[in-house]
């Protein structure tokens, strides 16, 4: 027995460490390239240089894509936060009939509305609400594709918290208000905190969206202005791109510790006795 | 501080009825004991009062106030939840508090109230703790203290000390009898402990599947229950009951169940053939060597020690009585005794259960 585990040991550990530099190398390439001089797609580390930091900040699209990509995300996630919290909540709490086929439906809904295939009436649609080009036509259109999921979840979550706590509260005389404020918002944060990142997370990465919906130069989010960093003939500046691409990352990991950090995730509740 | 009606109150979960035709007047500043075993809709009693369950039928009213359909928040009722309800986010002084902040009472006067109800529940140290860190009697305690902050119409308690060792418990009773009658608050308590009923209600009403079987004093509970229910859910030990019937023997009347049999006396008003039930405390069952061969004999199958008493099981028969007798040298098991009986603390019932009225010796 002894001897099989000492003689496997080895392999386990090559393999391992196989795989762990399979996942390393992209990251370090992202953190390398950009710091230099002349990038190329093998992970080097030759000559520093903030060059391409430099070309990015000359670069005025690529500035003001932040700014509209926070709004666009930052847009999506109070409005699928604010939403999804009442609507989970009302449909946690209250019974009536068909409340189940509208869970299903929410299901269903949930991969259906921002897929390639729902592009077309997406852009239809938008095109006759005169919401072409705007801004708040991608954050409808981002909100209304993360909200199914996000109800689905808030929901689940909020069934698992006691009603006794909203119950104890009313009785303690507490007004609507205040039963949000001090009650049923704390108690649901966690949950809410973590719909708000996903909801960040992923509307920050969209593409196809506002590369459908958005035409001027002036309202792109990152995702489609990192597109702008490919030479007229087609070929990735690859230097531009990387340095654009760790920035473009940054925002993310932000949210997320901030959160985390704030209202913590994970999921607790129960009632003890 | 305002008396409690409920006027034929009725309430249905899907087919299960819960509450049916209650109707009780509870005076202002009494304390009220709700009392009967698990499932019997004491809680939901409770949950009427204080507005998050809405009745089905009929009216409650607090003070001159048809309260049926009001709001909880609108009640003025403060309430200890069976399952504490302690809002797990909160530090114990925050939960304490949060009644008297919500309703903008002035930071000084709380401080001054959670101090003062933290060190009459032994709070004191675990202000600062988040409720996950107490033990369920810590919670428990918190929970209470969360309800004697405020200044209520009524006081509504689900079992609130359950979870309490002997000693807190006695201490935590008095405490809450004692701010009951110094505020002269309504008190609606709910138990299971008969025990607890006794010691500290004004009044006792006894719940069965939904409906009341009877309120009274606890002193009339205890020596004239209304049926075989109560008869045999209050006291410490059960009531010893006995089905048989009433045979004429001569000049005297005998009850008799089997090899059981007793001698009553003429005028208590009782056919002869009557089919009864008779109920006989273990405090007025008594037993002595038999050395005469006596009519009621029976055998000593058990004995327990409790301090200074003794709790011994005697069967005639089929028949299994209980007898609590002050501590004395114990009996032998196996060892053949005579009955002997206070006759004054029978209890008579007819065939349904209920208490024959005026059948009293
Ligand atoms: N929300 C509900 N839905 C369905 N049935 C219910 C509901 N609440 C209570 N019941 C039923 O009503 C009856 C009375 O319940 P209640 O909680 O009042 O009992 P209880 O006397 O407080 O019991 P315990 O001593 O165990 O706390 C029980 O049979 C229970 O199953
Ligand atoms: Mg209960």
């Amino acid at each position: 027995m002894m001897r099989t585990r000492y003689g496997t040991r080895p392999f386990i550990l090559a393999a391992l460490v196989l795989i762990g530099v399979f996942f390393l190398l992209p990251l370090l390439w992202l953190v390398s390239t950009p710091f230099s001089a002349e990038p190329t797609l093998a992970v080097k580390f030759s000559q520093p240089s903030l060059g391409n930091f430099l070309k990015i900040a000359a670069n005025r699209t690529a500035l003001i894509a932040f700014k509209n990509s926070l709004i666009l995300s930052g847009g999506a996630m109070i409005l699928v936060v604010v939403l999804g919290s009442l609507a989970a909540y009302s449909l946690s709490r209250a019974n009536f009939s068909g409340k189940q086929a509208i869970l299903s439906v929410l299901l269903l809904f949930s991969s259906v509305v921002t897929g390639v295939a729902a592009m077309v009436p997406i852009y239809t649609l938008n095109s006759r609400l005169h919401l072409i080009d705007t801004h708040i036509g991608v954050i409808l259109i981002f909100a209304a594709g993360f909200l199914p999921t996000a109800i689905f979840i808030l929901k689940d979550f909020m069934d698992r918290i006691p009603r006794a706590y909203e119950e104890a509260a009313l009785v303690d005389g507490s007004s609507p208000v205040q039963l949000f404020r001090y009650v049923a918002f704390p108690l649901a944060r966690q949950g809410l905190a973590v719909i708000a990142v996903l909801t960040f997370v992923n509307t920050w990465s969209n593409f196809l969206v506002p590369f459908v919906l958005i035409r001027s130069n002036e309202k792109i989010p990152i995702a489609v202005a990192i597109y702008q960093f490919f030479s007229e003939v087609g070929i990735p500046r690859i230097g531009v791109i990387s340095a654009y691409s760790l920035l473009y990352t940054l925002p993310v990991l932000v949210i997320y510790f901030w959160i985390s950090r704030r209202y913590g995730f994970g999921f607790f509740g129960g009632i003890k006795g | 501080m305002a008396k409690l009606v409920f006027k034929d109150i009725h309430k249905q979960f899907g087919n299960h009825t819960a509450l049916e035709g209650i109707s009780v007047e509870i005076a202002e500043g009494e304390f009220f004991t709700l009392l009967g075993p698990s499932g019997c809709g004491k809680t939901t009693m409770l949950r009427l009062i204080a507005g998050l369950e809405t009745a089905d039928k009929g009216e409650i009213w607090i003070g001159d106030r048809d309260v049926t359909y009001l709001p909880p928040g609108q009640r003025k009722v403060a309430m200890v939840f069976q399952n504490y309800a302690l809002y797990p986010h909160m530090t114990v002084a925050e939960n304490i508090s949060y009644p008297l902040v919500i309703k903008k009472t002035p930071g000084g006067r709380i401080q001054e109230k959670v101090k003062s109800v933290a060190e009459r529940l032994s709070l004191k140290g675990l202000l600062q703790r988040m409720p996950s860190q107490l033990s369920g009697g810590q919670q428990q305690r918190v929970a209470v203290a969360r309800a004697m902050v405020q200044d209520p119409l009524v006081y509504l308690f689900d079992e609130p000390l359950s979870n309490l060792d002997a000693k807190l418990r006695q201490e935590a009773r008095r405490f809450l009898k004692r701010i009951q009658k110094e505020t002269g608050i309504t008190a609606v308590y709910v138990t299971h402990d008969q025990t607890e009923a006794m010691a500290m209600s004004d009044r006792v009403a006894v719940l069965k599947d939904g409906r009341l079987i009877q309120v009274a004093s606890p002193e009339t509970i205890y020596t004239e229950p209304a049926d075989v229910f109560v008869a045999g859910f209050v006291g410490s030990l059960p009531m010893n009951l006995i089905e048989g019937k009433l045979e004429k023997e001569g000049r005297d009347l005998r009850f008799s169940a089997g090899e059981f049999s007793v001698g009553i006396d003429e005028n208590i008003g009782l056919a002869n053939g009557a089919k009864l039930t008779l109920g006989i405390r273990p405090e007025q069952v008594f037993f002595e060597p038999d050395s005469d061969g006596g009519r009621t004999r029976a055998v000593i199958d058990d004995v327990e020690q409790l301090g200074s008493e003794m709790t011994v099981s005697l069967s005639i028969g089929e028949v299994i009585l209980l007898s609590r007798i002050p501590k004395s040298r114990p009996p032998k098991t196996g060892e053949r005794v005579k009955l002997r009986f206070d006759k004054s603390g029978f209890h008579f019932f007819d065939e349904c259960g209920n208490r024959i009225a005026g059948a009293k010796i």
